[in-house]
């Protein structure tokens, strides 16, 4: 089995870690190659790159036998990739909930093509919410609204893959034509990680500190404004020794914001925001950390690429009861309700904060239930093992795809009729044989 | 797995026949169908080449500010 895998592999997206760690696993069972428009900061792989932005190269797609569609809500990084699955019906793994922003970029800038993004709108959500959004890219009043907007990449999806069971609702468009499924994200790590103690003081860390990390992009459903509050709230003996370091970067007005509520409420020296850190050193802080935070509501992701990455080491993570977060036991990740306005983490946080031994218990416990989980073979094993299954597939999905191929031709008041005698005949055939 | 459709529903395959229609036919007969035909797509298509073309017209220094103060007027009046 040979399979073409597109993706991002920039350093910006957290998304290229997994895809490519999932891609490494995956090449242990069948030939991978990744196709990818090369960036400055793409990640190193010893797996065969091949550039996506070469039309010469595109033809050789028809030579393998999956194509697997790596696709996010960040129309930099995935464009590209979309452009190429509407040529090519494949496999897409979906690495996020909602696809809005990443549609809305897509047609009205990428291609500038409003109107057809207004259509599809109206034809997937209705004519209300394709005028909305219709007047907000005109720039004027109006949102479109929580609409996520998954549907363009399940049309020409022969297989579809998310990372959490509750995806799965919003993905299973044609239930039982197109096979999906729910595979958890691999755990990533950089080859060249370092180890913990002796960076602690190079960090700025002290040994009495209680180093507590949250990181990646800051947005508002990270939920720093409310940890930050929630560190204000702690008992002065565990306010007094953490040092809490966001390691991920922000528009600057967000950085300000943070910093100047972490000094309002006299926690100035107790709040940092590193920026963008490269891998080595973003895997340096996360080793160094005695606490994780990773909270999120509303939940918008397939999976949690942040939380498998803190996963990897052996601290207590203090997350929100939402999504992909809830599928884990009870006694491993320490849960606060999505809400929460910073009462409930900062009980959460006391605690662990002041007691080494409770730390030291509910991290190993999680790592160890986490070592098992996201084991990449697991991943690879699962996925080749859903492709084989997409191959079974694939006889009676052509049956019906090709059938609408002639529905072009058709007049377009005639289309739904044209549709239900296709459906007809179809099944008539099906009892004649 | 098998081949046949026994298993599937009516409802499935019309959604697939549907949504793959709408994705690949060209942009009129995609506004036909899904009703945002006649004047309304002659707006889009308007405000489609206004789109693609307002990088080039605010370059233009004394019409490109002449065309701002347009459109903002026209945005604050919510036309």
């Amino acid at each position: 089995m040979r399979i073409a895998w597109l993706t991002p592999l920039s350093a910006k997206t957290g998304i290229s870690k997994y895809s490519l760690s999932a891609a490494l696993a995956v090449s242990q069972l069948v030939g991978v190659d990744v196709w990818t428009t090369p960036r400055e900061d793409d990640l190193p792989t010893s797996l065969p790159v091949r550039d996506l932005s070469d039309s010469s190269e595109a033809a050789d797609l028809s030579g393998y036998d999956h194509i697997v569609y790596n696709l996010g809500n960040n129309p930099t990084m995935h464009a590209d990739i979309f452009d190429v699955y509407v040529r090519n019906p494949g496999v897409v793994i979906l690495h996020d909930k909602t696809m809005a922003h990443f549609m809305r970029v897509y047609y009205t800038v990428r291609h500038s093509d409003p109107r057809r993004y207004r259509d599809l709108l109206t034809y997937y959500c209705g004519a209300e919410v394709g005028a909305r959004a219709y007047r907000q890219i005109l720039g004027l009043e109006g949102q479109m609204g929580d609409v996520p907007l998954l549907e363009p990449c399940l049309w020409n999806a022969v297989g579809v893959v998310v990372h959490s069971p509750d995806a799965l609702v919003l993905i299973d468009r044609y239930p039982g034509l197109v096979p999906v499924t729910s595979i958890d994200l691999p755990f990533y790590l950089p080859t060249n990680s370092t180890e913990p103690s002796a960076h602690r003081a190079s960090l700025g860390i002290n040994s009495n500190d209680v180093l507590v990390v949250s990181h990646g992009r800051i947005g508002e459903s990270k939920r720093i404004d409310q940890t930050v509050r929630a560190l204000s709230l702690l008992p002065v003996a565990a306010r007094e020794r953490v040092q809490f370091v966001i390691v991920g970067g922000a528009h600057p007005a967000a950085v300000e914001r943070v910093l100047s509520q972490a000094r309002a409420l006299g926690l100035g020296d107790h709040v940092r925001i590193t920026g963008f850190l490269p891998e080595a050193e973003l895997h340096a802080w996360l080793r160094a950390a005695d606490i994780f935070i990773n909270l999120r509501f509303p939940s918008t992701e397939s999976g949690s690429g942040s939380l498998v990455e803190q996963l990897a080491y052996p601290a207590p993570i203090v997350v929100s009861d939402i999504g992909f977060y809830a599928t884990f036991p009870q006694d491993t990740l320490v849960r606060t309700p999505p809400a929460d306005e910073g009462e409930a983490i900062a009980e959460a946080l006391a605690s662990l904060v002041l007691d080494e031994d409770l730390r030291s218990r509910v991290g190993e416990k999680t790592y160890a239930y986490a070592a098992a989980r996201f084991d990449p073979a697991l991943y690879a094993e699962r996925l080749v093992s859903f492709l084989g299954e997409v191959g079974l597939n694939r006889e009676r999905l052509h049956k019906v795809d090709s059938l609408g191929a002639g529905l072009r031709e058709v007049e377009s008041r005639g289309v739904s009729e044209a549709v239900s005698i296709g459906i007809e005949r179809l099944q008539s055939m099906e009892e004649a044989t | 797995m098998n081949n046949r459709m026994d298993d599937i529903s009516r409802e499935a395959i019309e959604r697939r026949l549907l949504d793959r229609y709408v994705n690949t036919v060209d942009d009129n007969a995609r506004a036909a169908f899904v009703g945002t035909g006649g004047r309304a797509s002659l707006r889009a298509t308007l405000a489609s080449k206004a789109l693609g073309m307002w990088p080039r017209i605010k370059a233009i220094p004394v019409v490109g500010a002449v065309a701002y103060r347009a459109f903002t007027r026209l945005r604050r009046s919510g036309g």
